[in-house]
């Protein structure tokens, strides 16, 4: 991968170089790359990687079919990315690692192949989450610590793991590296998250974004520093990132935000539409992964559609995939309970779960809501002993924790 | 396409293969799985077409392998696996991944 500077820098390292820091460049250094270069394999499967999303199904078959053909004719390494590729924008998590872990053993520490990993995570199995995490770690070992997307997957994953201290300064070390690496910006805002940093997570989040805001990551790194705020007790900044910064389709992140504003008896920022949530829920990606599954339900809540959430609760309970029947569904549950003003039977549902929360996807910041969701039915109940034993990890480790006193506070009125 | 116990049949059959590559995976050496372990680590494939997270339009067959005999890795000499669909994804925006998510 080229070195830190772009000066001269090939097309192609460039292009690369700015796919793996998850710039706002990389799509059109790919598009051009792929001008400039139509009969190689591995740039067109690139830019279908970033931009597959947006293409239809037969578009999308259409190219990496000529990017594989082409792929083969150069080298070995060449086919298996671009194989690798098909079966990640097809979706096929599960497939993919597998592809990966023969593909890393023949080639150690490759970095373009890298940009599959969280093939790993998606595929929602904690045998492969963890199989994921350890090709991680030999990967780093045989990079070395100069190859920054090597070190900035780490801090990732550090981070996913719960290891504040080590992600932030793999985070450091890589940024020192390259400035510009997306992954690790992110992973430093997990590690602050964890942390509390407060404003000076903000602060860093601003700066950083100002320097690209093309960046892939713009809105999801403006709700990480929305949570930030909430840390410190800045709700006006929290809204006006939710208001100003996320849009329509991103119902999750706004949902997510709303809902730790109102735990914590705050207002919250511009609501959903709810027709537009109860459409997404009937449209085809509505059941398709549990944990944006949740997410929308999140989005009833804060819009305290009660009804709407016990018919998602009901549907779940009969979902064939244990996830949603064991999981969410009684999450869905609780969250009905709390918005109907019982909080004692959400107590009871979400008490019973326990660390099978995990199971509803998502990643340790995300999946946390759930927990304030606990912490606060059990305020709500008068059990305050229970809800700070619950949040007394956060509470002690983070340096802001404005939002979580706020969620232990009896005098808070419960959420809507 | 398969009834919702087929679908139920077919995952817990990929969670075992899963968890059989995890633990080979971390037996092998850091740089070169050997190749009897590499086979070892085929997955059936369809069965992981049940295993992730996502739900599935259209036929649920595959042409392709992963890992070919020899245990380099697939797409070298092999076409790509086009009868496997294009998994749904969830509708709530962008979550938390590592990964570029553009639909640009």
């Amino acid at each position: 991968m080229a070195g830190v500077g772009g000066t001269d820098v090939s097309l192609e390292d460039a292009a690369v170089r700015e796919l793996a820091a998850l710039s706002g460049r990389a799509v059109p250094l790919l598009r051009e790359w792929v001008g400039e270069c139509p009969r190689l394999g591995v740039a067109r499967a690139l830019l279908m990687l970033a931009t597959g999303g947006g293409l239809s199904d037969e578009v999308l078959r259409e190219e990496l079919v000529v990017a594989h053909r082409d792929a083969q004719e150069a080298d070995a390494r060449s086919a298996s990315l671009v194989y690798g590729i098909f079966l990640y924008t097809h979706r096929q998590f599960r497939l993919t690692a597998d592809h990966l872990v023969t593909h890393f053993a023949r080639w150690p520490g490759d970095e373009v192949a890298s940009l599959m990993l969280d093939a790993f995570h998606a595929c929602g199995d904690v045998d492969y989450r963890a199989h994921g995490d350890a090709l991680v770690e030999r990967q780093y070992a045989l990079a070395g610590a100069d190859s920054w997307p090597w070190t900035g997957r780490l801090a990732w994953t550090r981070a996913e793991q719960g290891r504040a201290e080590e992600a932030l300064e793999l985070a450091g070390h890589t940024l020192a590296r390259f400035p510009r690496a997306g992954l690790a910006a992110h992973a430093r805002a997990h590690a602050e998250h964890e942390l509390g940093a407060g404003p000076g997570s903000t602060r860093f989040l601003d700066r950083w974004l100002a320097g690209d805001p093309q960046a892939a990551q713009f809105k999801h790194l403006n709700w990480h520093a929305a949570l930030q705020s909430l840390a410190c007790g800045d709700f006006a900044d929290a809204r006006r990132r939710a208001d100003e910064v996320l849009g329509r389709a991103d119902v999750g992140m706004r949902s997510a935000t709303n809902w730790r504003l109102l735990l914590a008896g705050q207002e919250p920022a511009g609501r959903c539409d709810l027709d537009h949530v109860r459409g997404l829920l009937t449209g085809p990606g509505g059941m398709a992964e549990v944990f944006h599954t949740f997410n929308l339900a999140l989005a009833l809540a804060v819009e305290s559609a009660t009804g709407d959430l016990e018919a998602l609760a009901r549907r779940a309970a009969g979902d064939t995939r244990p996830d949603y029947s064991e999981v969410l569904a009684p999450v869905v549950q609780a969250l009905a309970h709390v918005t109907a003003g019982r909080p004692r039977a959400a107590v009871d549902l979400l008490t019973r779960l326990g660390g099978q929360i995990d199971r509803i996807g998502g990643v340790r910041v995300e999946r946390e809501i759930v927990q304030d969701t606990l912490a606060r039915a059990l305020v709500d109940t008068g059990e305050h002993a229970r809800a700070a034993a619950l949040l007394h990890e956060r509470v002690t480790t983070r340096r802001h924790h404005t939002y979580e006193d706020l969620l232990l506070a009896p005098a808070v009125s419960p959420a809507r | 396409m398969l009834t919702g116990e087929e679908r139920q049949a077919a995952g817990s059959s990929a969670r075992t293969v899963g968890r059989r590559m995890a633990v080979l995976g971390t037996a092998v050496g850091a740089a070169v799985v050997p190749a009897g372990a590499a086979q070892a680590n085929i997955v059936g494939v369809g069965n992981a077409v049940f295993g992730n997270s996502c739900t599935n339009h259209g036929a649920a067959q595959a042409t392709g392998t992963t890992v070919s005999d020899s245990g380099t890795a697939s797409g070298n000499h092999l076409g790509l696996p086009l009868d496997l669909p294009r998994n749904h994804c969830g509708s709530s925006g962008i979550v938390c991944t590592a990964v570029f998510m553009s639909s640009v």
